[in-house]
């Protein structure tokens, strides 16, 4: 999947600039209307072996929910609406769920061993 | 160790989606991103309008389906070069996919139809590059999807109202369903269509003619 595709290269990009040789845990963003997170991990599984340092590597994701929020008054809503109920304006604009961010690694590098604490989250 | 990345997928999202339009707008394609519900007919629709619009314009297909082939074995019966995207999984197609797609399609066509997932709301919400946004609604749907998704129709330049030769056997008349479509989708032309008798496609298929040349006035390759 194209998706996986991205994340693999940006893995594989900077677990090659930090010198990371084995990389534990790959830690993702994903909307809820961005991609299915289960057919990510599918993907991920069949694909991450290409990178040999990424073979072993869990895809960790955080979901963010969808919601819709009316311009005018600002409320929420969980699935898409013609008008907002609170205040009648129409079709409140999807404020969230479209994320789609790869967010850190956790590895094994070969200067240091594992040690994934220490730096700013 | 831990390494930051930070990295903005859906940023790359958005530009892959603008180099998609651009290489349209290079070849002198005029691209449909073509959405429905699971069974709304939309298979059946480029099934009647291909043999109208292929022979003159040289279409080409990219059909998207979270599993299976059958409706790109559909379209290649017809003659017209297809590729089948399968998500896996995923409710829409994402540009990066559509991006893959045109590489497996031969050149000098001059209308491309993007066959969505079968889904109303998240298609409607992730733009692939496509120049022109059809919505195909059955009247079997019943009359109240328009309201239950707002974007899908709101955003549709086109709405096709399908298996219309089936309105005798419902308790609804087609004025229900342009009534719902005047209100949700406003700015869409509205076009009443069964696939199975031909009614209404003649109508259809001038407003996709009418679309190439809004686009392009000019025959391709002159500019």
């Amino acid at each position: 999947m194209a998706l996986v595709e991205e994340i693999l290269t940006a893995c594989r990009q900077a677990a090659t600039s930090h010198g990371v040789t084995k990389v534990t845990a790959v830690h993702i963003t994903v909307g809820e209307m961005a991609a299915c997170a289960d057919a990510l991990r599918f993907a991920w599984v069949a694909c991450r072996g290409r990178f040999p340092p990424l073979e072993e590597a869990a895809l960790d994701i955080r979901t963010v929910p969808a919601t819709w929020v009316c311009a005018r008054c600002g409320a929420e809503y969980r699935e898409p609406v013609g008008r907002c109920q609170a205040c009648g304006a129409a079709l409140p604009r999807l404020q969230s769920g479209l994320e789609l961010r790869v967010d850190y690694l956790e590895g094994d590098d070969d200067r240091h061993g594992r040690a994934s604490a220490g730096l700013p989250a | 160790m831990k390494v930051i990345l930070a990295r903005d997928l859906q940023a790359a999202s958005e530009r892959v989606a603008e180099a998609n339009r651009n290489r349209f707008r290079q070849h002198g394609v005029l691209a449909i991103n073509l959405m429905g519900s699971p069974g709304a007919g939309k298979t059946a629709l480029l099934e009647a309008t291909l043999p109208r619009l292929h022979p003159r314009y040289g279409c080409t297909v990219v059909e998207g389906d979270i599993a299976t082939t059958r409706d790109g074995e559909r379209i290649a019966a017809l003659g017209v070069p297809v590729v089948q995207l399968n998500t896996g999984g995923a409710c829409h197609l994402d540009p990066a996919m559509v991006a893959r797609a045109l590489e497996e399609l031969p050149g000098g066509g001059r209308l491309l139809f993007v066959e969505n997932v079968g889904n109303l709301v998240c298609p409607a919400e992730v733009d692939i590059g496509t120049d022109r946004t059809v919505v195909v609604f059955s009247v079997t749907e019943g009359p109240d999807k328009p309201e239950k998704y707002p974007l899908a129709f709101s955003r549709a330049d086109a709405v096709v109202l399908s298996k219309v030769d089936l309105l005798p056997h419902l308790d609804l008349r087609r004025e229900d369903f342009l009534d719902v479509l005047g209100r949700c989708a406003p700015a869409a032309a509205v076009f009443p269509v069964s696939a199975r008798t031909g009614e209404g496609v003649d109508a259809w298929c001038a407003w996709i003619e009418a679309q190439v040349t809004n686009q392009y006035s000019h025959p391709p390759g002159e500019g």
